[in-house]
């Protein structure tokens, strides 16, 4: 049983044959009373005849008014008032009584072999029928009944499956407890409502005591619902002050102790509407912070409200008014039939009760399964009524029917189980993601797509094997690597356990994820290692003979120049280290570098920057470049002009960063200036990082200005 | 300085070096050799009080011979010589004992000068290697063995000031400047910083090695 319950397409369908069984016993009880094969309503404050069955048609004409009923041993008038459906509108407990007393009556006279109906004709004339009562058929029931018990079980279900889902919620414990009242009110309505004339005084007092007492539960369970959503505004043990005054108010009525009959259902009824105004304004004024709140109960309420307020328009004020009901109490209990379906609508947007859309998929799936059958029934029915011929049938069914069938039950019912040739592909993909987040996003809906859960979480991620937990509900699906666990709930939409399977199966899929992202980490390592090779090399080979060549060159002014051909090399290894550089890290390098090549060369640097240096990084070759181009300018200024001192100014923020390097010494007009290698290279540099260059001059002083975009 | 061993392979460097040693230190007689076995073995039968040591080597790696020189000698100076400034080729020579390092494609003037400021307490200290030492020991003091040892082995404010200074860029000078007090003082500091580096090593050693259970 626990299994059963926890799998909510199967609850529904639980919940479906419950209602199914009580429709039906419904519908025998009402079919076990005796008929005359005519339906009696009342039109102008008179018993009139409708509906007649054609055998007896003949001799009774639709609309005649009837008079009395006679049997051989007691005779009866009839009168408007027996065919009252609501007794609360007698204005005496004691015309209350006699109502019973003249139900049971007629009752038993019906109950006998024979009846004549004494009826009178437009015409005024005075006709007697002699009619034997039989059982009633199925297609005598009116629309109304069934209209009724449709509305009451499509209540029931949506409110009880809320319930399944989450049974320890006190609000869709009290959104069940009002589906199912409802449901037996109902049922007690339809019974009233279709009876033919009259039934047992006892039986319809019971009845009709049910039918109050489950209208109340319905009113106080709403009440309660709306005390602890979407706010609790009530602790669940005050429930039971919610539902005390209407019990006391219910035997009161009951034991006959109030006024009369009018004091009951109807002052009790508009009670709870205004109360549960009031609990609206309260919730109101409770979700005024909470917006997902407020959008739940706004939904909420209006769904309560709407029916609430068509059934008090139709049913309850008028009463109040004196006047007749405007639209009949069995058609309007539908009313409420759209506070269940707006809350079932709401589930999907509002989440109310937090359950999430998935209770909308299996709603779907056992509706999906329902139309299906519905249309095999359909087509059965008509094959056997209508005179088609077999072999058009046969013709329609192989061609058309039955694709059309097969094709709505795969895509509704049916589940896909992915093949696992079609996984391998896209577990590789998963492991070569490159961003961490990208790669969980999509080894998620890699498990939904595989084991189709209506419910994923994520878990610890120190869980390393798989397993079926709580009952076979929900599936462990261990972390891997730098991926969490996952704990998946209702298999296959919520229409089948987890087993052992699925859990070898998680096993194998992670493990296999984790051996490919092994494999992309050797393959990372490997890249790394070649790199340190490559390093190596440069370091070995050319550094090697670079510094031959300066040994050779010991002396003449281009020893310098491959000097500075050693530093880049020096740059261009340190960039083969691949990881980015924090700018302010970058700006300590070169100022060292600029300072010890000043010291060398007996010249003051200073150096000047931004306080607060912007928490940027440069990636590896920018910063090699940079770090090139700085050399470059500092060596032009040595090289060329033998300054004093050279001045330095960085300024930097987020996007970009300035430099201004700024000399003294030989000065030459920067327009005379040939463009020698050096600032050929600084040029071309600055180009590539989408930077400029600018240089200027006063008398005495040469300043050049770097300005490269950080971004 | 009497005897200095210079381990270098680029026969051209190897001449290079043996005159800045010489020059820094007149009178000085140098043993050149230019393998990592070689060096061991010499090490082993002479006494020396200067080595200058590459650390790629055709049979293996300097740092090596930095640390056997740095157990057998530890009076004596040691001085990486290399074309590699970075802290990844740097620092694990630093760790064994090393007291300074010279570029080789340097001026052989600078570097007589640069050799001498090593002996007189004037370590060269790249940013990169100042950040390193940052990490190092922020994240390795615990490691200090004995109460006593750990005294020396976390450094002082001072030393701290001076270290995140050298992160930056500043030059010893200007880091007398700017935290006022002499540039010898500065010098001494980074004297002790690169002391303190070899004990936390050493304490490293032996802890690693009570581990190990050979202690």
């Amino acid at each position: 049983m626990l299994s059963i319950y926890k799998r909510p397409a199967y609850a529904l369908l639980a919940l479906a044959l419950v209602s199914i069984v009580l429709i039906a016993s419904t519908a025998w009880l009402a079919l076990k009373q005796p008929w005359l094969g005519m339906r009696m309503v009342l039109e102008d404050d008179k018993v009139r005849v409708v509906h007649v069955v054609e055998a007896l048609a003949q001799q009774i004409p639709e609309g005649v008014e009837v008079k009395s009923l006679v049997s051989a041993t007691n005779a009866m008038d009839v009168r408007p008032s027996d065919l009252i459906q609501d007794t609360d509108t007698f204005d005496s407990y004691a015309a209350k009584a006699d109502f019973f007393r003249r139900q049971t009556n007629l009752n038993n006279l019906l109950h006998s072999s024979e009846v004549r109906v004494v009826w009178v004709a437009n015409d005024s004339s005075e006709h007697v029928t002699t009619i034997h009562p039989q059982m009633r058929t199925l297609s005598s029931l009116s629309e109304m009944f069934w209209f009724t018990l449709v509305v009451i079980a499509t209540a029931f279900i949506i409110s009880s499956l809320v319930y399944l889902l989450r049974p320890q919620d006190w609000g869709a414990r009290m959104f069940a407890l009002s589906g199912s009242s409802f449901f037996i009110a109902g049922i007690a309505v339809a019974l009233l409502s279709e009876r033919a004339v009259a039934l047992d005084g006892s039986w319809i007092q019971l009845l009709e005591a049910s039918n109050t007492l489950m209208a109340y539960v319905f009113g106080a369970a709403l009440i309660s619902l709306l005390l602890i959503y979407p706010r609790p505004l009530l602790a669940p043990k005050y429930f039971v002050w919610v539902f005390a005054p209407y019990l006391v108010w219910w035997i009161l009525d009951q034991a006959q102790w109030l006024p009369s009959p009018e004091w009951g259902a109807l002052p009790a009824v508009l009670s709870i509407v205004v109360v549960m105004f009031l609990c609206g304004v309260l919730q109101w004024r409770n979700t005024q912070a909470q917006p997902l709140e407020r959008a739940a109960l706004r939904w909420f309420l209006l769904s309560i409200l709407l029916s609430g307020v068509l059934f008090a328009l139709t049913n309850v004020i008028p009463r109040l008014l004196g006047m007749d009901d405007l639209l009949p109490v069995g058609y309007a209990t539908g009313f409420f039939l759209i506070t269940y379906v707006g809350i079932a609508l709401g589930l999907r947007r509002y989440r109310l009760f937090d359950i999430d859309e998935w209770s909308y998929r299996v709603l779907l799936w056992v509706f999906g399964a329902i139309s299906v059958i519905a249309l095999d029934a359909l087509l059965i029915y008509f094959g056997l009524t209508e005179a088609t011929s077999l072999g058009v049938s046969l013709l329609l069914a192989g061609w058309v029917y039955f694709p059309l069938r097969q094709w709505l039950w795969q895509r509704i019912v049916k589940k896909h189980y992915p093949e696992f040739e079609s996984l391998l592909p896209e577990l590789s993909a998963i492991a070569f993601t490159a961003s961490h987040s990208e790669q969980k996003f999509r080894w998620e809906s890699f498990l939904m797509r595989v084991f189709d859960p209506l419910e994923m979480k994520q878990g610890e991620a120190d869980i390393k094997e798989a397993g079926v937990k709580e009952e076979g509900l929900a599936l462990q699906v261990p972390a891997c690597a730098t991926l969490p666990s996952y704990t998946l709930r209702y298999a296959g939409r919520g229409i089948r356990l987890f087993s052992t399977r699925d859990a070898n199966f998680a096993m194998a899929l992670s493990e296999l994820l984790h051996q490919v992202m092994g494999g992309r980490s050797s393959y990372e390592q490997g890249v790394a290692q070649e790199r340190l090779r490559i390093g190596r090399d440069l370091h070995d080979n050319i550094g090697a003979r670079l510094l031959k060549l300066i040994h050779h060159l010991r002396g003449t002014p281009d020893a310098e120049l491959a000097r500075d051909a050693m530093k880049d090399l020096r740059t261009s290894i340190a960039a083969m280290d691949s990881q980015p550089v924090p700018l302010r890290n970058a700006l300590a390098d070169w100022r060292a570098e600029a300072n010890s090549r000043c010291e060398v060369a007996k010249c003051l640097l200073s150096w000047n920057q931004t306080q607060d240096v912007p928490e940027v990084d440069l990636p590896p070759r920018m910063k090699s470049m940079l770090e090139s181009v700085m050399r470059e300018v500092i060596t032009n200024a040595l090289k060329h002009a033998s300054p004093k001192s050279i001045q330095v100014a960085v300024e930097a923020n987020e996007t970009k960063m300035k430099v201004e390097v700024e000399n003294d010494g030989e000065i030459a007009d920067p327009l005379t200036w040939q463009d020698g290698y050096g600032l050929r290279n600084i040029r071309g540099r600055m180009e590539e990082l989408g930077g400029n260059l600018n240089i200027s001059s006063n008398n005495d002083k040469v300043r050049l200005t770097l300005t490269v975009p950080l971004q | 300085m009497k005897v200095a061993l210079i381990l270098e392979d680029m026969p051209e460097s190897q001449e290079m070096l043996r005159e800045v040693a010489q020059t820094a230190y007149p009178g000085v007689r140098v043993r050149c050799e230019s393998s990592v076995a070689g060096a061991l073995s010499i090490i082993n039968q002479f006494q020396f009080d200067l080595a200058l040591i590459d650390l790629s080597l055709p049979d293996g790696d300097g740092t090596t011979v930095v640390e056997a020189m740095a157990s057998r000698f530890p009076a004596s100076m040691i001085v990486v010589a290399t074309i590699f400034d970075d802290d990844a080729h740097l620092f694990p020579a630093l760790r064994a004992g090393a007291q300074g390092y010279l570029l080789k494609d340097q001026a052989p003037e600078q570097l007589v000068s640069q050799l001498r400021g090593i002996s007189e307490g004037h370590p060269p200290l790249s940013p990169a290697i100042a950040r390193r030492l940052l990490d190092h020991f922020h994240v390795e003091k615990p490691l200090a063995v004995t109460e006593v040892e750990s005294e020396y082995v976390q450094l002082s404010p001072r030393e701290r000031e001076v270290l995140v200074h050298l992160a930056r860029g500043i030059s010893i000078a200007d880091i007398g400047v700017e935290i006022g007090i002499s540039r010898h003082t500065v010098s001494d500091h980074v004297k002790n910083i690169y002391r303190k580096l070899k004990i936390t090593s050493r304490a490293e050693a032996a802890l690693q090695a009570k581990k190990l259970g050979l202690l």
